[in-house]
């Protein structure tokens, strides 16, 4: 199963596209979403996202924080360095 | 004739400015289109943290939220803080006068106004005024990054949450066209949402490329989310963040304007440059013609006396 998945820095797209799996550094410890997430919006701190693309491979992105928005279609992630 | 050899002098230099001025036409618009494009790249966080934004205010305590922030809170306008953005080379046409001159008269309502100055041009022109510069900052990249801005940023930032001016305002030039600039007075702080819709919204020029270019209307879903860890963190990080674009858009768009003034600066030069050297290719031409019928005539005469 994958979801729709947007990851924005201020001055550039990172990420657009289907992913897996999306683990992120929650304000109040780590987290995972996968395709069907409850919505949900989570503030960030520094730490590394893993993103989990459509081919299975996965991206580490070191990030400074940052806010999480699960969509009931999509997910949309501002990171901040 | 020395005025002939002082021609051709002239009309080597004028070619030469010329050949310089349109090359400089050329840089400043690649530049120009590649600032176009940073700035572009910078929408889509600005827009989702926008609607990010809203969706909080729209659930319930959102209202409490923005009372409680001071980043919203109204105020009159006593002591605030210009930002003056300039550029920090010349051979711009009226680019930077323009805004000084703004910032001007601004000041003339606000005398007690701390300034900001971004930009060389801006500094020194506050400098030889012997009006006090709080601080500046300049040595931008020619083509603006985020890394440049980011200072800029957390200056204001910190001198607003110490409550060292009620408002932080922005007097810089708005990108409407390649064609067209104009300076606006802007307030970044405390925030309206119009405003900082405004400002995502003008990112795309109205005309010319990349003007076409939708400003695709989100439908505002009033799903409930869960909050981690509370809103009202969540509700500061974005709004922090928010000021943060806004005042990386405003120098953006100064940027590109910057270029865009400068690619018609370079424009007239040349144009100028062009119907110069045409003046001066005339007065060479009559120049040669006349040296030829007076020696002409002085052949002419010399025989009628050898006749005679």
């Amino acid at each position: 199963m994958t979801f729709p998945l947007l990851v924005f820095a201020i001055d550039r797209e990172i990420f657009a596209g289907n992913a897996q799996s999306l683990i992120v550094p929650g304000a109040d410890g780590e987290l995972q979403i996968l395709a069907d997430h409850t919505p949900l919006i989570v503030q960030l701190k520094e730490g590394d996202v893993r993103i989990e693309g459509e081919n299975g491979i996965t991206t580490k992105l070191p990030i400074a924080g940052g806010v999480v928005e699960v969509k009931p279609h999509e997910v949309v992630a501002l990171v901040n360095f | 004739m020395s005025s002939k050899k002082q021609l051709k002098t002239k009309i080597r230099a004028v070619g030469n400015i010329k050949q310089i001025t349109r090359a400089m036409e050329m840089v400043a618009a690649t530049k120009m289109r590649k600032t176009q494009e940073v700035a572009l790249r910078a929408r889509p966080y600005a827009k989702y943290a926008l609607s990010l934004l809203r969706s909080l205010l729209l659930l319930e305590g959102g209202e409490e939220l923005r009372a409680q922030s001071h980043f919203f809170k109204e105020v009159n306008r006593k002591n605030p803080c210009l930002v003056v953005v300039t550029s920090d080379r010349g051979l711009c046409g009226g680019f930077n006068s323009q805004v000084l001159r703004a910032a001007l008269k601004f000041r003339e309502e606000y005398p007690e106004l701390s300034v900001v100055a971004i930009g060389k041009k801006g500094k020194e022109f506050f400098e030889r005024r012997d009006i006090p510069v709080l601080k500046s900052f300049s040595d931008f990249s020619e083509v603006v990054t985020l890394a440049d801005v980011a200072p800029v940023a957390e200056f204001l930032m910190t001198e607003y949450a110490q409550h060292r001016h009620d408002t932080i305002e922005f007097c810089s030039t708005q990108f409407v066209s390649a064609l067209f600039q104009k300076v606006a007075l802007h307030r970044v702080l405390p925030i309206t949402e119009d405003e900082l819709e405004k400002t995502i919204q003008g990112i795309i020029p109205k005309s010319g490329r990349y003007s076409d270019i939708q400003n695709v209307e989100e439908k505002q879903e009033s799903v409930v989310s869960l909050l981690e860890p509370g809103a009202k963190n969540i509700f500061e990080e974005l709004v922090e963040d928010l000021v943060r674009v806004e005042i990386l858009h405003l120098i953006f768009e100064s940027n590109a304007s910057e270029h865009s003034a400068r690619m018609f600066a370079m424009k007239n030069a040349t144009d100028n440059a062009e119907d110069l050297e045409e003046d001066l290719q005339l007065l060479l031409n009559k120049a040669r013609q006349g040296a030829i019928t007076q020696e002409l005539s002085e052949i002419a005469s010399a025989k009628e006396a050898l006749i005679s």
